[in-house]
């Protein structure tokens, strides 16, 4: 087992990461639930209040909160999958056909994550359009989708190089 | 083509057993059993070279 502090504190992050993820997930779907029953002291609390004067514009964001619930498994999946690999690095054995295939799975969730984003976006700017102030989504940001291309491309190297290994250890 | 692994057969001739031959060219019990079983994937020719020199093969 490697000691390495990076690796040590990227452990922890992400399973506090994990937590927050859960946490933040049940917050969303209390609040969604609140939404049907106080739908005013709902959006009030999540400071779009304006949006309650508008007709859709709840219905909206409930869509959005419906979009985030969908988006709590899939940041489970990137989490967990990265928490396996960074323990894989520390037993000092990161080459495997596990961790590309972790990392591919990554990769689609993380796809899945942007592609929530956009019609996240989507929404948002469907509502504000309708003279309701609403900051949810941001501006488009090449980050993220380089992030998934990267990680795709990252999958492939793991595999070459578990291929590799697996060449050298039974070479003679 | 089959690449057949006869490293049995060899130390059969030269009386000779695998700890023997793993001492003489200097190589773990271990990898030799990988070759010996034919499960090896890749041989260097380092390997082969000490190999054929402890057995007296053929060059």
């Amino acid at each position: 087992m490697k000691h390495s502090p990076t690796l040590s504190a990227t452990s922890i992050t992400l399973r506090i990461l994990i937590i927050l993820n859960w946490v933040f997930g049940a917050f969303v779907f209390t609040m969604l639930a609140i939404s049907f029953q106080a739908g005013n002291w709902t959006w009030r609390a999540l400071k779009v209040g304006a949006v309650a004067d508008h007709e859709g514009a709840a219905a909206g964001m409930r869509a959005i909160m419906v979009l985030g619930l969908i988006g709590i498994p899939l940041g489970y999946v990137v989490f967990s999958r990265l928490l396996r690999i960074v323990e894989s690095v520390r037993t000092g054995e990161p080459f495997t056909r596990e961790n590309a295939s972790r990392l591919r799975t990554i990769a689609w969730a993380l796809l899945g994550l942007q592609l929530l984003h956009v019609v996240v976006a989507a929404i948002a700017s469907a509502v504000a359009r309708r003279g309701v102030p609403l900051r949810i989504g941001g501006h488009f940001q090449v980050g993220g989708w380089l992030a998934v291309l990267l990680l795709f491309v990252l999958a492939q190297v793991f595999l070459e190089g578990t291929r590799m290994r697996e060449d050298l250890e039974d070479t003679v | 083509m089959a690449i057949v692994v006869r490293l049995d057969e060899l130390l059969q001739e030269r009386r000779m057993t695998l700890t023997e031959l793993a001492q003489r060219i200097d190589m773990t019990i271990a990898n030799l059993s990988i070759l010996k079983t034919g499960k090896a994937r890749a041989i260097r020719f380092s390997t082969l070279e000490a190999i054929c020199g402890a057995l007296a093969c053929r060059s």
